[in-house]
């Protein structure tokens, strides 16, 4: 097959998307392994190899000599074309072999934009896109990551979906394969005895009953052994997991180019509208000593020129400045930078940011979400306009020219009123440039607005996303407020985040239209080329499905969620609180200083447990 | 004896041939400068590092290749702050190259050599010209023959600028150095184009094609497959000579 994909190379956008053979990807003899796992990002290269999950269970699985994991990236449209003219079917990365040819093809579920891409791409392999449908001739169709909480509208889809972090999950479903294949059984077999491991859900396996009004009536077990809920798993110990230091090196310029250490994970602010600080809990934190000396290896392997850490939240990991003085200490001889994303906005973060980046060039992030403190106190986030002006302030004195600011709009109780802060905070802010430097010169604030997407699993799972019609309001609002020529800014395209908000609360009845959308073309929706919203409307109306009732509909306390069979370990009382709180503009506080009892601390590890007595 | 100190941490000029093969010959010339960056890191070569907010390793390469097209004779020069053999370079290096990417030959150079961008002005491909229909070796050889004897081979250059893109005309014959035949087949023959490279006049394997095409009409349905650079070189009247030779 190699020869055809050759010939076909030449003719498209980025080729280097399609050779692998990267430094450090792993190279095994397929015929001497007793699982094959197709790892798979549904979307191009560069994006996919910017993401971590993969490269963490990708090395972790090659890692056994029963095991060959190998890689598969959305094709770009146009390879996707040439392939359907030479009969190529899709390939892995590394021996370029028919996707059907492995045992496990294991998507990633990072954003619901990417959905018509997995059908895009099991389809493209050749294996029917139902999971009813689907024999022993087949691979088992999996997934994970956060849209894979609620999964539901793409449920029909998987054979089965992992729950939470995958590390030691995952190893024990390649011990299951073996056994399985050895045992020569059905497929329902396989799927029974999946089942019964903690975090893995079979769709199948229930059955999802409709009200009239069109809300949930009840999610049934067809199989009696099948879990009532399915609880996510967590790694206790993040210093004794497997940690990827051998990390391939792309060719192309991906979006993070560089080598990442997850520092740790979890976060313990509580905002409101944040699906992945609830998701992701408890805090569990990588020690400083471990992550010096991963730091070390990694580099040694890579070569890159900039380590990141990620974390959802790095001004929160409680060694962060031992860690940077001694990543500083040991690398940036070497001329090695280190990238802090996600700071918080104090001057603390500032000293650190100056010292880790050592290039004014780049410009600073501040995520303000909110234009007035009112606002910011429905939404938790727990900062105030003097935080972001003291930070500011002291950025600007250090020679910072250009500052990034992001907001949201549509969030629950905005009113004009808090969009005029948003207008005003930008205006002081560039009016504190003027008196730091004495005139506008060299100055650059962009601002860039969000829509709000209501997420599953947050206090903001029952609110309604602000119509369409409403949002574009808002956005003129600022378009028309925040001019100037140091001013630019940025809003992100609402049908896109209207989209968003059907499916991240979305239940089994939107497959059809997934399948209608991605039959009639629709895919990379989230490429606003290639975003075509007229296409999803008529998708919508042929299944006789209203999008808004997903989107728009504020939801009842009492009603049954289509997630409600997932546990992510936060009790739903605790998400009530939060939004009763929120609607009295009342703040929570961080759960280092006050634990708010979400029901995680019964996972038995985390900061709840740092804080006890 | 009055030693000048700026000799005294004078820089290690090393000049090394190296190839980019299969697979890499899809990447950009720009995703291999990285790959060569990384490489060196992994290798600890001890590499100089320009000044300024964004140090990067001083190495400095010929012509880019063209992405698709394979190169075995490419030329680089590296700026060391330390001395190490050039036997040792090319070991520790090729240890941490991916594959396809690999170093062929390292030379010291002095330090005030010209530079590879500035000497090297000739380049050798062969192509496999692929056709649609068989043709007669002599056929071939004789269009050949008439196309180099042309005053003037004319090819039109699609230029991309702010987004729009304008058609100039190219006079390609003063560069065009040599064309052959090598081997023939029904359906293929292998032909070898020495032509000239660089900023004073850069001929592409692409642009003889549509020269053939244009001027000995060769029917339009002919492509050329598995593009290879043989080498880079400097030519002098009609010598070609390696970059590693030409010291001056």
């Amino acid at each position: 097959m190699k020869k055809y994909i050759d010939r076909v190379l030449k003719e498209v956008e980025k080729p280097a998307r399609y050779i692998g053979n990267e430094y450090n990807s792993v190279h095994k003899d397929p015929d001497n392994v007793k699982v094959r796992v197709a790892l798979a990002f549904p979307d191009v290269y560069e994006i996919g190899m910017s993401h971590l999950g993969i490269k963490i269970l990708y090395h972790l699985l090659n890692r056994r000599e029963d095991v060959y994991c190998e890689r598969v990236f959305c094709p770009w449209v146009d390879m996707e074309e040439k392939m359907k003219q030479e009969h190529i079917p899709l390939f892995s990365l590394e021996t370029k072999s028919p996707i059907v040819d492995f045992d496990v093809f294991g998507f990633t579920l990072q954003y619901e934009l990417s959905f018509t891409n997995v059908l895009n791409m099991i389809d493209i392999a050749g294996i029917p896109l139902l999971s009813r449908d689907r024999t022993k001739e087949h691979p088992f169709v999996i997934a994970g990551g956060p849209c894979a909480y609620n999964v539901e509208p793409m449920a029909q889809f998987f054979d089965f979906v992992v729950m939470g972090e995958g590390e030691e999950i995952i190893e024990e479903l390649i011990d299951l394969i073996i056994e399985w294949k050895k045992s020569k059984k059905d497929r329902d077999v396989f799927l029974k005895t999946v089942s019964r491991i903690p975090g893995v859900y079979v769709p199948d396996f229930y059955k999802i009953t409709y009200n009239d009004d069109g809300t949930v009536k009840a999610i049934e077990k067809k199989v009696m052994d099948a879990p009532n809920r399915i609880i996510k798993r967590i790694i206790k110990d993040l210093d004794g997991v497997f940690c990827p230091t051998d990390l391939i090196v792309p060719y192309m310029d991906v979006v993070h180019d560089r080598a990442v250490l997850e520092i740790f994970r979890g976060c313990i602010r509580g905002c409101r509208f944040c699906q992945a600080g609830m998701i992701y809990r408890p805090v569990r934190e990588r020690s400083v000593d471990n992550l010096v000396k991963q730091a070390e290896k990694m580099m040694e392997a890579t070569g890159y020129e900039e380590i990141g850490l990620a974390s959802l939240s790095a001004s929160d990991y409680t060694g962060l400045e031992e860690l940077t003085r001694k990543l500083l200490d040991r690398f940036s001889r070497q001329g090695v930078g280190i990238s802090l994303p996600s700071l918080r906005v104090d001057s603390f973060s500032l000293k650190l940011a100056e010292k880790a980046q050592q290039v004014r060039k780049s410009g600073l992030t501040f995520a303000p979400e909110a234009g007035t403190q009112r606002l910011r106190d429905v939404i938790n986030k727990n900062i105030t306009d003097e935080d972001l002006f003291e930070s500011v302030e002291a950025a600007f004195k250090m020679g910072w020219n250009r500052i990034k600011l992001y907001f949201m709009i549509g969030l629950p109780t905005e009113t004009y009123e808090d969009l005029q802060g948003i207008v005003e905070l930008v205006e002081q802010v560039v009016r504190i440039y003027e008196a730091a430097r004495n005139s506008r010169k060299g100055l650059g604030v962009t601002v860039s607005t969000s829509s709000f997407v209501p997420k599953a699993f947050t206090p903001f799972q029952w609110v309604p996303q602000v119509e369409m019609g409403e949002l574009e309001k808002r956005q003129k609002y600022l378009k028309q407020r925040l001019k100037g020529r140091s001013i630019v800014y940025n809003w992100h395209d609402i049908r896109t985040s209207f989209l968003e908000a059907v499916f991240a609360r979305g239940d089994r009845r939107l497959g059809e239209v997934l399948v209608k959308a991605w039959e009639k073309g629709c895919k990379f929706d989230g490429w606003s080329e290639q975003f075509r919203f007229d296409v999803w409307i008529k998708a919508f109306e042929e299944c006789n499905i209203d999008p808004s009732f997903y989107a728009n509909r504020e939801r009842n306390f009492d009603e049954t969620l289509p997630w409600d069979h997932i546990d992510v370990g936060i009790d739903k009382k605790f998400l009530i609180r939060e939004y009763r709180k929120a609607l009295k503009g009342e703040i929570t506080k961080n759960c280092r200083q006050e634990c708010n009892i979400c029901g995680i601390q019964n996972m038995g590890v985390g900061c709840c447990y740092v804080n006890k007595g | 004896m009055e030693f000048k100190t700026w000799e005294l941490v004078a820089v290690m000029l090393i000049r090394a041939k190296y190839c980019k093969d299969e697979p890499v010959k899809y990447i950009s010339h720009l995703d291999l400068v990285r790959t060569i960056n990384r490489g060196v890191r992994r290798a600890k070569i001890p590499i100089a590092f320009s000044g300024g907010f964004n140090p990067q390793p001083k190495i400095s390469y010929g012509s880019a290749l063209p992405v698709g097209v394979k190169g075995l004779g490419e030329y680089a020069d590296f700026e060391l702050e330390k001395p190490i053999s050039p036997a040792e370079f090319k070991v520790m290096l090729n240890s941490k190259l991916p594959e396809g990417i690999r170093i062929l030959e390292a030379r010291q150079v002095p330090a005030g050599v010209s530079s590879l961008m500035s000497v090297i002005n000739a380049a050798v491909y062969d192509a496999l010209l692929v056709f649609d229909e068989p043709v007669e070796p002599e056929w071939l050889t004789r269009k050949f023959k008439y196309f180099l004897f042309r005053d003037s081979i004319i090819v039109e250059k699609v230029k991309h600028k702010k987004g729009k893109q304008r058609i100039k005309q190219f006079n390609i014959k003063p560069h065009v150095f040599n064309l052959k035949c090598l081997e023939s087949r029904a359906c293929a023959a292998k032909i070898r184009m020495t032509v000239g490279t660089g900023e004073r006049g850069n001929v592409t394997p692409d642009m003889i094609l549509e020269g053939l095409k244009r001027y000995e009409h060769i029917p339009r349905g002919w492509s050329l497959e598995d593009v290879c650079r043989l080498g880079l070189f400097v030519k002098v009247k009609d010598r070609l000579i390696s970059p590693l030779d030409y010291l001056k």
